[in-house]
């Protein structure tokens, strides 16, 4: 057993340009394979996370249909509602050049409270942090008109901080001097669920509706949805049975889904996504198990001789045979380990790059693994054929070979 | 200069070696001109085609018609006033008001998604021309609840029928017919506008589209537009306008491919030095005796370099290949700019066959230099002496 590592090992160093050509093949194959899986994972999981006591009221026309004002009262009535947020997306944008993000117009009454499962208030006004971040940031919601909280990845990115004033360039809500809307950041919130986008702003809807009524730009305000929390024993089903049958008659027909099914709406959005994500994940595979069968097969030959004198030795066919499979998965499990430790430790930077386009990267375990089982794989198949090769040899053969 | 012949030669003497490369760069040029083939499908629906001096009116800060509004009193002033838009001989205005929203279908795998509504006046058609034709059934009646669809929705959503009713709200609309548009605008759902603003209580219109008098200045209108305090609209030319409506998923596709070939490629160039210092290293022998017999260090580089390029080049052709039967299938992708769904097919156009190809042999030159580099610098003597 010894013996056989010691072989290995030199084996491999002898031809260590060989060597750390195809390992390095392999880290790049595994890196990426980890990375297209891991797109696809991270589009699943948001919406098999999201909370299902949480509905999305929404009509039943188009996500760009608005829903009357009137109907927050009819909602907050229906039994099994715990509470009820309007939910207005704004669609601005800081840079134009820039990673867009969500801008979104809430009650500021009970928005930080009904939202308290999905993120954390880690930072108020004047430096508060911890356990009082969260009152001091409701005071400032009550009390500045112009009020936002945003999340870490957008104050990080824009080096925005508690107290700033920033102004956000409306596409939708312009204003008639074309002015930038202006917000008073009075908070930073921290998210407690991985697939929470940090890259968010909620600010107060009465803002936002005061200022287009004072520029004569809507007559009737409505809201894009309503955000429903409910209570913890009602059943989802029968609460959006009872909200829509509401409104059946108008005048905005609504449909109201559990918040995951909403995601998972904007999830099929992608079509073929995943698939296209599949078929290039094999591409990945297939092209590293040729590069490694390639090395396997120049081993291969090379060791005719050798495997000859092992043979003549007395060393057994599966001896010899085992030594270039060995060879093949410490090639294979070396370039694996790097590129799969790669992927992991550039979770944070991919997440960074991609930004909202895919809100919460992440590389789940079981992707790593799922990439240890393909690197065995490719290892097992790319020595296979070579070591049988070399186990079938006969000794005098393989010793004329070194000729 | 040493004959291609004896470059194939020694490419079918390793075949097996020269495959595996070959295939790994087929790979790689397969993922690079796959995702191409599906942005350049994507972004051919938007190309602008027929007459080019179409412009299009949307509010200030609009990127998209589902951004837009325009108020029925703007309306009026624009089709009425301004002195671009082109007027027919009794004198009206060849423009035309339309309506645009995302409403939902569910489709026939059951997702539900988003389908383009766009509230049309009799000039849209007009102003359309060639570029759209009635495939089936009758066009809408103006005034009467009915809807055309676009060619590709009776296959992909449920209900989508001639002779199925489509309801908006609480209005139930008959669709009567299906067109054909060759380009940005073939698979949406087309009524009269009227009805659709009625229908949807929806205050305003989204955008105008007019036909412009020949030889417009395009920057002398959009700045008279921004000097005007009365009309708040901002034009484009239709060219513009489409072009603008690819940037998101066409930014997505672009940056995919690029980082995917960037990776792949790098692993495919490792394993073809590999290849070729194999070939380099049993061939050292032979490599002394060209040198002996006065071949130049320059043709032996030049000629591992070629084999290298040719391998790659056969990848490369392998690659294409396998993305060709590809070409023409059908697929729809939400357009993240307009937020609706849009049916496309993949596009292996000549172009991206030429730009595969070139990547594939850059790919094997990349591979090649090193070990070609390696054999050129031999020493005729000590490589005679290598067996």
């Amino acid at each position: 057993m010894r013996s056989s590592r010691v072989l290995v090992r030199k084996h491999l160093l002898q031809h260590w340009v060989r060597s750390g050509l195809t390992v390095a093949a392999i880290t790049l194959a595994m890196f990426l394979l980890c990375s297209v899986i891991s797109i696809v994972t991270t589009l699943d999981r948001a919406v098999n996370s999201e909370a299902t006591q949480r509905l999305v009221v929404q009509s039943a026309v188009s996500l760009f249909v608005n829903l009357p004002l009137g109907y927050q009262e009819k909602i907050v009535a229906v039994p099994g509602v715990e509470d009820v947020t309007v939910f207005q997306w704004f669609g601005g944008y800081f840079k134009e050049d820039e990673q867009p993000f969500a801008q979104f117009a809430v009650d500021h009454e009970n928005f930080l409270h009904m939202y308290a499962k999905d993120m954390r208030v880690a930072e108020g006004p004047r430096g508060v942090t911890g356990d009082s971040a969260l009152e001091a940031v409701q005071a400032a919601m009550n009390a500045d008109r112009r009020a936002a909280i945003i999340g870490p990845d957008l104050a990080r990115e824009n080096n925005w901080k508690v107290g700033d004033t920033v102004p956000i360039i409306a596409k939708i809500f312009t204003k008639q001097d074309r002015s930038a809307w202006e917000f008073d950041i009075v908070g930073i919130y921290e998210p407690l669920k991985s697939n929470f986008d940090p890259r968010q702003m909620f600010f107060r809807f009465d803002y936002l509706r005061e200022t287009l009524e004072a520029e004569g730009m809507v007559d009737d305000m409505g809201t894009g949805v309503y955000m429903v929390n409910l209570e913890a024993t009602a059943d989802p089903g029968l609460v959006s049975q009872a909200i829509d049958g509401l409104f059946e008659n108008g005048p905005q027909r609504t449909k109201t889904a559990t918040e995951a099914v909403f995601q998972s709406f904007f999830i099929a959005m992608l079509g073929n996504v995943p698939a296209f994500m599949g078929a290039i994940g094999g591409a990945i595979v297939f092209a590293v198990l040729f590069s490694v069968v390639n090395t396997m097969l120049m081993a291969g030959r090379q060791r005719r001789g050798e495997a000859g004198i092992l043979k003549a030795l007395g060393f057994s066919n599966a001896c010899v045979a085992r030594l270039l499979l060995y060879e093949s998965l410490v090639l294979c499990l070396t370039g694996g380990a790097l590129g799969i430790g790669i992927a992991a430790l550039f979770e944070e930077p991919v997440r960074w790059a991609v930004g909202g386009a895919l809100p919460g990267y992440t590389v789940e375990p079981s992707t790593l693994l799922l990439a240890v089982g393909v690197t065995l794989v490719v290892g097992v198949v790319a020595g296979i054929g070579p070591a049988l090769g070399l186990g079938r040899l006969q000794p005098a053969d393989a010793l004329r070979s070194e000729a | 200069m040493l004959p291609i012949r004896y470059t194939v030669r020694n490419v079918m003497v390793r075949r097996s070696s020269a495959l595996l490369t070959m295939l790994g760069i087929a790979c790689t040029v397969a993922v690079f001109a796959g995702v191409i083939a599906l942005r350049d499908g994507f972004a051919s629906v938007y190309e602008p085609r027929g007459e080019q001096n179409i412009a299009v009116y949307l509010r200030p800060g609009a990127s998209s018609e589902g951004e837009s509004w325009i108020s029925r009193d703007i309306v009026e002033v624009v089709m009425k006033e301004r002195p671009e838009i082109a007027r027919a001989a009794d004198g009206r205005p060849l423009a035309a008001a339309e309506s645009f929203l995302a409403v939902y279908m569910e489709a026939k795998d059951g997702d539900l998604t988003n389908v383009p509504l766009r509230g049309i006046q009799p000039l849209s058609l007009e102003l359309m021309g060639d570029s759209v034709r009635l495939l089936d059934g009758r066009w809408f009646e103006f005034g009467a609840d009915e809807v055309v669809l676009g060619k590709p929705l009776p296959g992909r959503m449920k209900g989508a029928n001639i002779g199925d009713t489509i309801t908006l709200n609480l209005t139930p609309f008959k669709v009567v017919g299906v067109y054909e548009h060759d380009g940005a605008q073939g698979s949406e759902v087309w009524g009269d506008v009227e009805r659709m603003l009625d229908a949807l209580d929806r205050p305003g219109f989204q955008r105008v589209v007019a036909r412009m008098k020949d030889g417009t200045d395009i920057e002398a209108v959009k700045e008279s537009l921004a000097a005007d305090r009365r009309t708040t609209v901002e034009m484009k030319s239709e060219r513009e306008y489409l072009e603008a409506q690819t940037s998101a998923l066409g930014g997505i596709l672009q940056g995919l491919a690029f980082f995917l070939t960037l990776v792949m490629g790098s692993s495919a160039v490792l394993g073809a030095v590999n290849t070729m210092l194999a070939s380099v290293a049993s061939r050292t022998h032979e490599i002394g005796v060209l040198l002996a017999l006065g071949y130049s260090r320059l043709a032996i580089f030049v000629t591992f370099l070629f084999e290298a390029a040719f391998i790659g080049l056969i990848g490369g052709i392998a690659g294409v290949l396998l993305t060709l039967p590809f070409d023409g299938l059908g697929t729809g992708m939400t357009n993240f700019n307009t937020f609706t769904d849009v049916s496309f097919a993949f596009s292996v156009t000549p172009q991206l066959v030429g730009t595969s190809f070139v990547l594939a042999f850059a790919l094997g030159l990349l591979g090649g230099a090193l070990p070609a580099w390696r054999a050129a610098r031999m020493r005729p003597v000590e490589a005679l002496r290598a067996h």
